[in-house]
């Protein structure tokens, strides 16, 4: 019966959906998504876009300025850092490291917040207790200090910056997909499910989990940028992705010793890591207009 | 009621509890003060004597003991660094966290507040976009950028505001609009979707339908209840401001807590590290507490749950 | 209606009160740590008597009414010599100034670890400068990093024959800042002091297994007895090294403890402890009296007002420099340029940080710096004058580090300090040693931030690049300062770890053996090196009482290390600082951890 009614309510429904998904998209950040589209292209495909090592110094060319800055040349079209790198060459490298930070980050941080989250909210009671203090005590340390004290307890290296960043991101995820649990559990087919016999980890995997996804879509797009700019502040601090790797957050950093002589060199990766963060930015914001309009959860 | 807030009040102090363990480990694990404190020169002896001297010879649990016994007595003992009472260091730089933060968060509602407001009632138009992009931009910088950017334009380039310190109100501009502008967006974006909910509210509808013009609606019946939310989180968000303003303190050399316990893990400084944290857990924790012993006065549901 | 009004009402003063809380806030701030007047005083005069200094100049100060540009370009230059030759000669002021005027403020990287008295031994960055401005020394030095008779509380010693008893007569009539006389009782119970068990002080030591007590034969001499010979006694308490030669006010100390001393600290230098924000600054007046280290018949000190300032950041500390909120900064040789451009002037303490990477545990079963072929290797394999003009910029020299040119007058041979470039050879060896292209040496190269060289990471990014122009592969192991050093004393840094590490370049005998030992002693803590022969040299030289022996046994040692590639000696850089013109006169001087502030105090006397 139930079958019959939903398949003749089909046809209409879907062109409707159709319809809306064709407005969406008309109404997709073009610019933002052109963005992170050259950013992935240019990530993945480093090694065949340049020519230039990306560790390997040449010091008579430090500093040069960008080609088109007087003394600068379309051998490095963007100009040298301080120990004569090609900075294009570097930007390239370091985006692929700060986009693999930003992706192992939030599948770490996002995939134990999320499973704490959909457990917490599901059983409640004391386990709910153990989970939301644990959560609420993860919080109450200013963020950047935890994960200095854990990057200079384990030493500074990206697996190190990864953990940590994820290992106080993970208390966000937790609250936010609980919140969505307890909502949904009210649901009837929660019920309906419970009723006809399905285990806890169905209920959790099938049920409940799929049903938080729009949510965890945007938290995870709106984050991306916020992950490089904490990368950044550490490496700032002494604890982010050490050097030879070029990473952009800890390319900034360096720079600014030059902002008064050589401003490309912390200006030019400042400027990616900008674009990149608004574009992700306006990406999460239309996604989740699109996909979650109820959403109002702050990032 | 009582039940419940005796429940929930239990488990805050064993999470601090928790805490307090696992930030004496953490900052254990970071290494040792004392090989720090002294120049290479310095002999076994020496190190031996100092390290007796603080306590640090003996095993962790009776250390950890002393510490925890101690600060119940509200007794957080002696900066390994400077050989001053944990208590010099940190009073002095509450007062100037407390206004750093303070004008930090004016900042953070002056800009994200109107905002806020624009993008909300010009949805989808130009404006929209424009105020959702200035906000975002606050964002999309690392703070210590900002920072050593409007210090090169403000301070060398026009000379008009001092670079670091404190001070007068100058000294604020600054540093205050750094920490603030970082979190404009979350403003600007909670605003406008209350705001935009408010809107399509029955009741707007009604008061449309009875004439009402544009800006009574606005800033009398969407405004007003829309800021309820974004206070919330700017309360909340304020001691965030407070402690974790490290970036900013750096940059602008802002005699702040956020230094002072970075500081303090750089020295391995346990007694710092450790009283500090706690203290920042505590009042955080209390706040977590008061909000949910709150909610459960206004929903009973939750006291049961 | 009236009462909704009333509630937009209240909405509406929210907002203005959140708002306002911006200018509330800083309303109401706390007293000024930094101030913004701008007062420094007379730069005519200060002009002027550079110009009477050197008469070669007298054509060009005829221009210096005209045009201004070029006189201060002038007096650039000329300071560049004077510090180079930098005599001892106290010249009598011209215009001795009457009263201590203006405001001086100086901001360095970091105020140490906050300490304002001698056993809270702070010697780290600022830290020293801070104390010298307080507290007279026992023994002076001069900017040689030699004993002086005139710089310090002491105005003539002599050690017995045996080496044992050292008797130190003191110069009398000298005042606390609470007006009390400096007493041989005062330094007795400071040299105490820097002997309890939680003094932070360090140097002592050197001195405690060899010492049997103090004597106070009379109020102005001291007796320093050791049980054992102990010719370096002196330097302990000297202004070359730490702080251990400080002297307290016994009576006052006593009086209010160490806890209330730590707050209201009183010395006997030319200025009086004010005021301090810990971890940030501290503020110093001048005793606005004549003190004995402004020369013969004393001086008054040239400011009224001194501050120390910490602020970590470099771009920031420019800022201040540029925009008259300070007028001092220490700054890394990198970003000089464009100051001096700007018309700051610029001061080094020339060739004052050494630096140099050490093969760890290298006497473990195993360890392939066992070999001095690899050993040899790794030496020759690096661009040492690329790196010194590229990213030093020009402002170093090699060394053999842990000595370095400060020890030219200790036996210590600068000719003799460093290997050549030679990458073929370096391949050479390693292939003799048994490392191919298929089986490279592998080694883990420790990268980190090192505070008083902001080059260290690019420095080791370019190292790491030569040893792999040679067919080694490195791995770049990243750490922070304290986590290396604790890795260090833990041993656990076998297996092919190789780090670098800086130290301050040191003038005095007592000073090398000193850190030589630390670091080269078979059975020293912080050990990288393991060798009898070596071991039974230093032993030589911290028994002997013969200071020119000691001399010849430093030279047997740089011999020694020279030849047996004990480490990678690297550099010795400039530290450099830039000051507002005004400031004509710095000789930053040679003592270990300060840069010799009293030129500043003081700058009639030429150093």
């Amino acid at each position: 019966m139930a079958t019959t009614s939903t398949a003749l309510a089909g046809r209409p429904a879907f062109r409707q959906r159709g319809k809306q998904a064709a407005e969406a998209l008309r109404r997709a950040p073009l610019i933002p998504l052109a963005i992170i589209v050259i950013v992935v292209f240019t990530a993945t495909f480093a090694p065949l876009l340049t020519p230039h090592s990306t560790t390997q110094p040449s010091l008579a060319d430090r500093l040069t300025p960008p080609v088109w800055q007087e003394g600068g040349s379309w051998e490095n079209p963007l100009g040298t850092d301080a120990l004569g790198r090609d900075l294009a060459t570097r930007l390239m490298y370091g985006g692929r490291v700060s986009m693999l930070v930003a992706v192992f980050t939030l599948a770490i941080g996002g995939g134990i917040g999320t499973a704490i989250g959909l457990v917490s909210g599901y059983f409640g009671g004391r386990v709910d207790a153990i989970c939301m203090r644990s959560a609420d005590s993860t919080l109450a340390f200013p963020i950047i200090l935890f994960a200095i004290l854990l990057v200079v307890a384990v030493g500074p290296n990206l697996a190190n910056v990864v953990v940590a960043i994820a290992l106080v991101l993970w208390a966000r995820y937790a609250r936010v997909i609980r919140g969505e649990v307890l909502a949904l559990k009210e649901r009837d087919f929660i019920a309906r499910a419970r009723v006809a016999g399905c285990s806890h980890l169905r209920i959790l995997l099938f049920h409940l989990f799929p049903n938080t996804v729009n949510t965890l879509l945007v938290l995870l797009t709106l984050q991306v940028g916020w992950v490089i700019i904490v990368e950044a502040s550490l490496s700032f601090l002494g604890a982010g992705i050490p050097p030879p790797t070029p990473a952009w957050g800890s390319m900034v950093s360096d720079g600014r010793e030059y902002v008064d002589t050589a401003w490309w060199v912390s200006a030019i990766p400042g400027l990616a890591i900008m674009l990149t963060v608004v574009a992700f930015n306006l990406f999460g914001d239309w996604l989740r207009d699109t996909l979650d309009p109820k959403l109002r959860q702050v990032s | 009621m009582q039940r419940y807030i005796v429940m929930r009040a239990g488990q805050s102090i064993i999470a601090l509890i928790i805490l307090s363990m696992i930030i004496f480990a953490l900052g254990r694990f970071t290494g040792d003060p004392i090989i720090l404190l002294l120049p290479q020169e310095a002999s076994q002896e020496t190190e031996d004597a100092i390290r007796a001297h603080y306590g640090l010879d003996q095993p962790w649990p009776i250390q950890y003991w002393k510490f925890i016994s101690n600060a119940a007595r509200f007794e957080f003992g002696v900066s390994i660094k400077s050989k001053r009472p944990v208590m010099d260091l940190i009073g002095p730089k509450v007062m100037n966290s407390l206004r750093l933060g303070l004008a930090g968060m004016a900042i953070t509602l002056i800009i994200g507040i109107p905002l806020g407001v624009l993008a909300a009632v010009k949805r989808d138009t130009f404006f929209d976009g424009g105020a959702k992009l200035i906000a975002i931009l606050g964002q999309s910088l690392p703070q210590f950028w900002v920072g050593i950017m409007l210090i090169q334009f403000f301070t060398v380039q026009l000379d008009l505001l001092p670079a670091a310190g404190t001070g007068g109100f100058t000294h604020y501009i600054m540093p205050a609009f750094t920490l603030g502008w970082w979190v404009a967006a979350a403003v600007m974006r909670l605003l406008r979707s209350s705001m935009l909910d408010a809107l399509d509210g029955e009741y707007i509808k009604m008061a449309r339908i009875k004439g009402l013009p544009e800006y009574k609606i606005v800033w009398k019946h969407t405004f007003k209840n829309a800021l309820i939310p974004v206070l919330t989180f700017a309360g909340t968000y304020l001691a965030t401001f407070i402690t974790g303003a490290i970036l900013v303190e750096t940059v602008f050399a802002w005699p702040g807590l956020g230094r002072l316990v970075y500081d303090s893990i750089i020295w391995r400084d346990f007694p710092v590290l450790q009283t500090l944290v706690m203290m920042i857990a505590a009042v955080v924790i209390t706040v977590n507490l008061a909000v949910d012993i709150a909610y459960a006065y206004i929903d009973p549901r939750i006291r049961y749950n | 209606m009236v009462s909704s009004w009333t509630r937009l009402h209240k909405f509406m003063a929210a907002f203005g009160v959140m708002a306002m809380l911006f200018i509330v806030a800083c309303g109401s701030a706390a007293p000024e740590t930094v101030e913004v007047v701008r007062e420094v005083p007379v730069e005519r005069e200060v002009i002027r008597e550079v110009q009477v200094e050197v008469p070669v100049e007298r054509e060009v100060i005829r221009e210096v009414e005209v045009e201004k540009t070029v006189v201060e370009e002038r007096v650039k230059e000329v300071q560049v010599d004077k510090i180079l030759v930098a005599t001892p000669t106290p010249a009598p002021a011209p215009e001795a100034s009457i009263q201590s005027e203006g405001h001086l403020r100086i901001t360095y990287t970091s105020m140490g670890s906050d300490g304002v008295y001698p056993k809270a031994s702070n010697i780290n960055a600022g830290g020293k400068d801070v104390n010298a401005s307080m507290y007279d020394v026992v023994i002076g030095s001069d900017a040689q990093g030699a004993f002086s008779k005139e710089t310090g509380l002491a105005n003539d010693w002599s050690v017995s024959p045996d080496g044992k008893v050292h008797t130190i007569h003191m110069r009398q009539g000298i005042m606390f800042h609470n007006n009390t006389e400096v007493t041989s009782e005062d330094v007795l119970f400071s040299a105490l002091e820097v002997m309890e068990e939680d003094a932070q002080n360090a140097f002592i030591n050197e001195l405690t297994p060899l010492w049997d007590s103090y004597d106070t034969p009379d109020a102005y001499t001291w007796v320093i007895n050791c049980h054992t010979p102990c010719l370096y006694a002196p330097w302990i308490f000297s202004g070359v090294r730490g702080t251990e030669g400080m002297i307290v006010p016994k009576a006052y100390y006593e009086d209010i403890g160490e806890e209330e001393f730590a707050k209201a600290p009183i010395g006997s230098g030319p200025y009086q402890f004010v005021d301090q924000v810990l971890g940030a600054s501290v503020e110093v007046e001048s005793i606005n009296r004549p003190h004995f280290r402004g020369g013969a018949g004393g001086s008054i000190p040239k400011y009224a007002q001194i501050t120390f300032l910490g602020v970590s950041e470099e771009t920031t500390r420019i800022a201040m420099l540029k925009s008259g909120q300070t007028d001092v900064i220490d700054v890394s040789r990198e970003r000089i340029a464009p100051l001096a451009d700007d018309g700051f002037n610029i001061f080094y303490k020339e060739r004052a940080l050494l630096s140099g990477m050490y093969f760890f545990q290298q006497w473990e079963e195993g360890n392939p710096f066992g070999d001095i072929r690899v050993r040899e290797a790794l030496n020759i394999a690096i661009n040492r004058d690329a790196i010194l003009e590229h990213i030093f910029l020009g402002r170093g020299s090699t060394t053999l580090y842990p000595m370095g040119s400060y020890a030219a007058a200790s036996g210590y041979d600068p000719q003799q300090s460093s290997y050549p470039y030679d990458p073929d050879r370096a391949r050479q060896l390693l292939t003799e040693a048994g490392y191919t292209d298929g089986n490279p040496l592998e080694i883990k190269l420790a990268i980190y931030s090192f505070g008083g060289i902001a080059e260290f990471p690019r420095m080791i990014e370019a190292i790491g690049a030569d040893f792999e122009a040679v067919g080694v592969k490195v791995n770049f192991q990243p750490t922070e300062y304290g986590t290396l050093r604790s890795m260090r004393r833990a041993w656990s840094l076998g297996g092919g770890w190789v780090g670098p590490w800086g130290t301050h370049n040191r003038a005095a005998p007592a000073e090398i053996l000193s850190i030589v030992k630390v670091l080269k002693h078979s059975e020293a803590p912080y050990t990288t090196y393991k060798n009898p022969e070596f071991d039974a040299i230093m032993n030589q030289a911290f028994a002997s009482t013969d200071p020119d022996e000691v001399k010849v046994l430093i030279s047997q040692m740089q011999q020694h290390l020279l030849a047996n590639y004990d480490g990678i000696p690297l550099f010795e850089v400039d530290s450099s600082f830039a000051a507002i013109p005004e400031i004509t006169y710095w000789n930053t001087g040679k003592d270990s951890y300060d840069n010799n502030v009293d030129s500043l105090f003081f700058p009639e006397l030429r150093w």
